[in-house]
C-alpha cells in the first residue's frame, strides 16, 4: 500500500515537471488549432499522428450512450495510446456545458459530440473550429453542414414499430391511410416531442397542409397518445402496452429484437433520421489529438458503431442499407422553428 | 422580556464569560453567512436572469420585463397551473393521511413489526421515481396492467378497473411515493410527544378517535402544516409522475413550462426564472404562515423538564386490525413495487410479470450493472456526498432554527425565509446558478465533488430548517435555561441538551435528506466532471438508453442497500440522545 502511495506521489511529481517543461517549450511546439485544421498536405496524416500522441490526450464531451462510445474510445486509445477523459449527458447538456464553461474561459472540452441542432447552436456561439478534412468526400452528403464546423458521425434512424404478438401479420399497415382503420383506435403510440420528425415526415406528403390535415385526422379517428422518450416508446411496444408505436429508435428496435422481444421495425414513407456529430472546439489546448478523435469516429470506428446498431455516415466505410430512404431532419431549421413545430404538433395531437 | 433573552443578557454582561460569548456568536455568525450564502446565490441568479433576454451567438442579454409579461399573460399557463395545483392538492394530503395514520400507529401505539416497518416505510422513497412509477403502469396500465387483467379473468369483465392514466392515478402514485415524507416528519413529531395529555384523556373517558382529533393531533400541528407544505412544494415540481402518466392523456402540468422554456435554443432561462418567481411567492406565503406558528411561543412544546418519557399507547383489541392495515399498506406500496422491479431485473426485456415470461429470467442484467462504466466510482461519490450533505445539512440548520425560534433578533424571519427559498427553485436553475458561480468565482472547486456537495446542501437545506423546526418547537426552553442557570455555556447546552432532544427530527431529516440526495439529478447532471460521477448520472444513463431491465437490476440494489443504511441509522440513533421508556 505505501509503496504505491510514494509510487503515485513521484509520477505526480513526474506529471507536475513534465508540464511545466511543455510550458517552457510551449511557444516552439504551439501550433494553432486553425493551422492543425487547416493543414492538406500529404503528410498530414503522418504529422497529425506525431502530434496528437505528443499531447498524449483530450476530453470528449458527449451525448452517445456511454456503452458504445466506450467502444470507440477503447479501440482510439489501443491504437494510438492517447488517454480520452469522457463527460456525457444530454444533447442539451453537452450543449449547455461546453457554452457555459467555454464562456467563462475554462477550456477543458477538446471535442464535442452531440445532436445536429445542438451542433449547429455552438456554430453560431463561434463555439466550433471548421476542418478541412480529406474524409469529408467519404461522408453521406447530408451530414456535413457546409461551414464544416462538424461532421455528421452517425445518424440515429426513427421508425414505426409493432408488436408481433399483437399485430397479426395481415393486419401490419403498408400505407399511411392504413393507420386511419378504426381497429387502431387507442392502440397506436407517439413520442411527446417528435417535433422534428413531425417537420420531416411531413415533407413526404404532397404538401404541408396535407400532411398535417392527415395527421390531424389520425388524431380524431385513432387518438394516438403521447409518451415521453423514444426508448420508452419501444419498451411500451416490447410490452405489448401500445401495438404500435411512430417514433422509436431503428437501433433500440434491432437490440430488443435480437434479445427476443416481439417488436419489429416498420417503414411507413421515409426513415426520419437524427444526424449526430462531432466538432472541435476552437479552444482546445489538445488540437491534434481532437482532430485525429473526429478523424477516427468518422473512418475505422464506423464498424464499431455499425455493430452497435447505428447507422454510420461514412458510406465507403459502411453502406447503407439497400433500397433504404433517408431523409435527414435538417438542423437548421430545428433550431429556428423548434418552437413553432411543437406548438403545430401540440395542435395536431393534443 | 423573555427569560431566554434576559439570561443570554445576563452573561453578556459578565466579562469573565466574554471568551465564551465570543466562541458562541463565532458560531452563530458562521452559520448565517454559509447559509446566506448558499441561499442567496441561486435566489440573487434566478431574480437577475428573470429580467434578461436570452443571449445568442453575437446577440447579448438585455434587461426586459417581458419575462414576465410573457408568463402572466400566457393564458395557457392557466390550465397548466390548474393542473398542477389539483396535483399537488391531491397528492399532499393523500400523502399526509397515510404518513401520519401510519407514524401514529409506529410511534404511539403498541403495534406490532414496528422496528421493521420504520426501514420498510422508506423504500418508496428510495426507489426512483421513474421505476416507481413505471412498475405501477405495470400493476394498473388499462391495457397490460396486472391487477386488471387478473379482476378481467377472475370476473369476466369486458373492460379494465383500474386506469392510472389518469388524474386520480397520477394522484395514487405520487401520493404513495411521497407518503414517508409526512411518516418521517411525524414519526419524529410523535416520538417527542408528552403522553400525559394523552393518558388524562383517556381517564376522563375519551375515545381514541376523540383523543387523536382532539389531543395528538392539535398539539403536532407545525409538523403537520410543515409536511403538507413540503408535499405541496415537491408534487408542484414533480416531473416524472406527469410526464409518464399525465401526459399520454393530455394532462399537462406547470413543471412542463419551465422545462420547454429552458430547452429551447437560445435556452430560455428568464421566462424559466420568471415561473419559478411565481412558485417563490407562494413559498413565502407558506413559510410566513409557519413562522406565525413558532412565534407562538411555547403552546407546542411537549418535551419539558418534567420526568419527559413518551409512552407507547395501548390499542388493546385494535392491535389486529391496525397490523392488518400495516401488512395491506406494506404489501400495495413496498411489496408488490418492489416484486415488479424483481421481476423487470431479471427479464430481458421490458414486460409484465406472467407463466410465459418465467422462462427467460436470468441474473445477467445485475452482471451488467456492477460492470457497468462509472458505476462503482459513482457509487462511492455518491455515498460520501449523500452522508456528508446530510450530516453538515442537519447540523447546519439546528443553528439557524436555534436562532429563529430562540433568539429574538430582528430579521429571523427573514432567515427563515432565505434559507427555504431553495426548496422552489428548478434543479436545473439551481444547478446552473451554482455552474456560473463557481466557473467565475475560480476557487478550485469547479471539476470536483465540492462543487456537487455546495449543490446538495444548497437544494436540500430546506427541508433541514422544516425538520428541525418541527421537532424544536416542541422542546420547552425550560431546559436550556436550567442549563443556563447552572453555568453551561452556549455550546455545552446546544451539544448537550438541544441536539439530543433534537434527535427524532434531527434523525428522520437525515434520512430524508440522504435517500433524496442520492436520486437529485437536475442539478448533478450539469455539475458532475469525469471523475465525480453520481448515483443517479448512471440512473439517468440507463434510462435514457431504454435499459429498463439493467436500471431494475441496479433499482433493486439500491433498495437493498438503503433499506441497510436507515436500519444501521435507527440502531445508532437509539444509542444516542434520550431513552426511550
Amino acid at each position: 500500500m505505501k509503496k504505491s502511495h510514494i509510487l503515485k506521489g513521484i509520477s505526480r511529481r513526474a506529471l507536475a515537471i513534465g508540464f511545466v517543461a511543455t510550458l517552457a517549450a510551449g511557444p516552439a511546439l504551439a501550433q494553432s488549432v486553425a493551422d492543425v485544421a487547416a493543414y492538406s498536405g500529404p503528410d498530414r496524416m503522418e504529422k497529425l499522428v506525431a502530434a496528437a500522441k505528443k499531447e498524449g490526450k483530450l476530453t470528449l464531451y458527449t451525448a452517445t450512450p456511454v456503452d458504445d462510445v466506450n467502444q470507440v474510445i477503447a479501440a482510439f486509445t489501443a491504437k494510438y495510446g492517447i488517454q480520452v477523459t469522457l463527460w456525457r449527458g444530454s444533447s442539451e447538456d453537452v450543449l449547455r456545458r461546453s457554452l457555459t464553461e467555454i464562456k467563462a474561459g475554462r477550456h477543458e472540452v477538446d471535442v464535442i459530440e452531440t445532436n445536429g441542432p445542438e451542433l449547429e447552436a455552438l456554430h453560431r456561439e463561434n463555439i466550433l473550429q471548421a476542418v478541412n478534412s480529406p474524409v469529408i468526400s467519404e461522408i453521406f452528403a447530408g451530414a456535413v453542414p457546409a461551414h464544416k464546423e462538424w461532421i455528421g458521425s452517425r445518424l440515429n434512424i426513427i421508425t414505426a414499430s409493432y408488436n408481433t404478438d399483437a399485430v397479426k401479420p395481415a393486419d401490419v399497415p403498408k400505407t399511411w391511410n392504413d393507420l386511419l382503420d378504426p381497429k387502431w383506435n387507442g392502440k397506436i403510440g407517439i413520442e411527446s416531442e417528435a417535433y422534428d420528425w413531425l417537420a420531416t415526415v411531413i415533407q413526404s406528403f404532397p404538401s404541408k397542409e396535407e400532411g398535417l390535415a392527415f395527421f390531424k385526422k389520425l388524431a380524431t379517428t385513432n387518438h394516438p397518445s403521447l409518451h415521453k422518450g423514444h426508448p420508452q416508446l419501444a419498451n411500451m411496444t416490447a410490452s405489448g402496452e401500445k401495438p404500435l408505436t411512430m417514433q422509436v429508435y431503428l437501433y433500440r428496435v434491432l437490440q430488443l429484437e435480437k434479445e427476443g422481444a416481439p417488436v419489429k421495425a416498420l417503414t411507413i414513407g421515409p426513415s426520419i433520421a437524427r444526424i449526430n456529430g462531432l466538432g472541435i472546439a476552437r479552444t482546445t489546448t489538445h488540437p491534434n489529438a481532437a482532430i485525429l478523435y473526429q478523424q477516427f469516429t468518422l473512418t475505422e470506428a464506423q464498424k464499431i458503431l455499425a455493430s452497435r446498431y447505428f447507422t454510420p455516415t461514412n458510406t465507403k466505410e459502411v453502406p447503407f442499407p439497400a433500397g433504404m430512404e433517408v431523409k435527414v431532419i435538417e438542423p437548421t431549421g430545428m433550431l429556428d422553428d423548434l418552437t413553432a413545430w411543437r406548438q403545430t404538433f401540440e395542435k395536431t395531437f393534443q | 422580556m423573555s427569560l431566554q433573552e434576559s439570561s443570554y443578557a445576563k452573561s453578556v454582561e459578565k466579562p469573565s464569560f466574554f471568551g465564551r460569548i465570543r466562541a458562541e456568536w463565532l458560531i452563530i455568525g458562521a452559520a448565517v453567512l454559509i447559509v446566506g450564502w448558499l441561499a442567496l446565490v441561486p435566489l440573487v441568479f434566478l431574480l437577475w436572469q428573470s429580467f434578461m433576454t436570452p443571449a445568442a451567438g453575437d446577440v447579448p442579454a438585455v434587461f426586459t420585463f417581458g419575462n414576465y409579461i410573457h408568463a402572466l399573460t400566457d393564458s395557457t399557463i392557466l390550465p397548466l397551473f390548474r393542473n398542477s395545483v389539483v396535483f399537488a392538492t391531491g397528492t399532499s394530503c393523500l400523502a399526509l393521511v397515510i404518513g401520519t395514520l401510519f407514524a401514529w400507529l409506529n410511534e404511539r401505539t403498541n403495534t406490532p413489526f414496528k422496528m421493521m416497518f420504520y426501514a420498510a416505510s422508506i423504500v418508496p422513497l428510495v426507489i426512483p421515481s421513474i421505476l416507481f412509477t413505471v412498475s405501477w403502469i405495470m400493476m394498473a396500465s388499462p391495457q397490460i396492467g396486472l391487477f386488471n387483467l387478473i379482476l378481467k379473468n377472475a370476473f369476466g369483465l369486458s373492460g379494465p378497473v383500474f386506469d392510472i392514466y389518469s388524474m386520480g392515478g397520477m394522484i395514487w402514485v405520487e401520493g404513495l411515493h411521497y407518503s414517508p415524507i409526512a411518516f418521517l416528519l411525524m414519526s419524529a413529531a410523535f416520538r417527542s410527544m408528552d403522553p400525559s395529555l394523552e393518558e388524562s384523556a383517556l381517564m376522563s373517558g375519551a375515545s381514541i378517535g376523540q383523543i387523536m382529533f382532539r389531543i395528538t393531533l392539535k398539539l403536532v400541528w407545525p409538523a403537520l402544516i410543515a409536511s403538507f407544505f413540503i408535499l405541496f412544494i415537491r408534487s408542484i415540481e414533480s416531473f416524472e409522475v406527469p410526464a409518464l402518466l399525465g401526459m399520454p392523456v393530455g394532462i399537462e402540468v406547470f413543471t412542463s413550462a419551465i422545462y420547454e422554456a429552458i430547452r429551447e435554443y437560445p435556452s430560455n432561462v428568464g421566462l424559466a426564472s420568471a415561473y419559478a418567481a411565481a412558485l417563490l411567492l407562494i413559498a413565502s406565503f407558506g413559510i410566513y404562515f409557519q413562522s406565525k406558528l413558532s412565534s407562538q411561543g411555547s403552546k407546542y412544546s411537549t418535551v419539558t423538564g418534567k420526568g419527559f418519557r413518551p409512552r407507547p399507547f395501548d390499542l388493546g383489541p385494535w392491535r389486529i386490525p391496525a397490523a392488518i392495515l400495516i401488512v395491506f399498506y406494506m404489501i400495495l406500496v413496498i411489496v408488490l413495487p418492489f416484486l415488479v422491479l424483481f421481476w423487470s431485473s431479471l427479464n430481458k426485456y421490458y414486460s409484465v410479470p406472467s407463466w410465459a415470461g418465467l422462462s427467460r429470467l436470468s441474473f445477467d442484467a445485475y452482471a451488467k450493472v456492477i460492470n457497468y462504466p462509472m458505476v462503482g466510482q459513482a457509487v462511492w461519490n455518491s455515498a460520501l456526498l449523500s452522508l456528508g450533505a446530510a450530516t453538515t445539512i442537519m447540523l447546519l440548520t439546528a443553528v439557524i432554527c436555534w436562532i429563529v425560534i430562540r433568539t429574538k433578533l430582528p430579521a429571523r424571519w427573514l432567515l427563515d425565509n432565505v434559507a427555504s427559498l431553495p426548496m422552489v427553485f428548478p434543479g436545473l436553475v439551481l444547478g446552473l446558478s451554482v455552474m456560473i458561480c463557481y466557473l467565475y468565482l475560480d476557487i478550485g472547486i469547479y471539476g470536483t465533488t465540492w462543487i456537487i456537495f455546495i449543490a446538495y446542501v444548497t437544494r436540500f437545506m430546506p427541508y433541514g430548517i422544516r425538520y428541525n423546526t418541527t421537532s424544536m418547537l416542541q422542546i420547552h426552553k425550560d431546559l436550556e435555561e436550567s442549563a443556563a442557570m447552572s453555568g453551561a455555556s452556549w455550546s455545552q447546552s446546544f451539544v448537550r441538551i438541544v441536539l439530543p432532544l433534537l434527535k427524532p427530527g434531527l434523525l428522520a431529516g437525515w434520512i430524508y435528506i440522504v435517500v433524496v440526495s442520492i436520486r437529485e439529478l437536475s442539478s448533478s447532471v450539469l455539475l458532475y466532471s469525469p471523475g465525480s460521477e453520481v448515483v443517479s448520472i448512471v440512473i439517468w444513463e440507463l434510462w435514457q438508453n431504454g435499459q429498463y431491465v439493467e436500471l431494475s437490476a441496479f433499482g433493486v440494489m439500491m433498495i437493498i442497500a438503503l433499506f441497510i443504511v436507515v436500519m444501521l441509522a435507527q440502531l445508532v440513533g437509539k444509542r444516542f440522545g434520550v431513552k426511550e421508556a
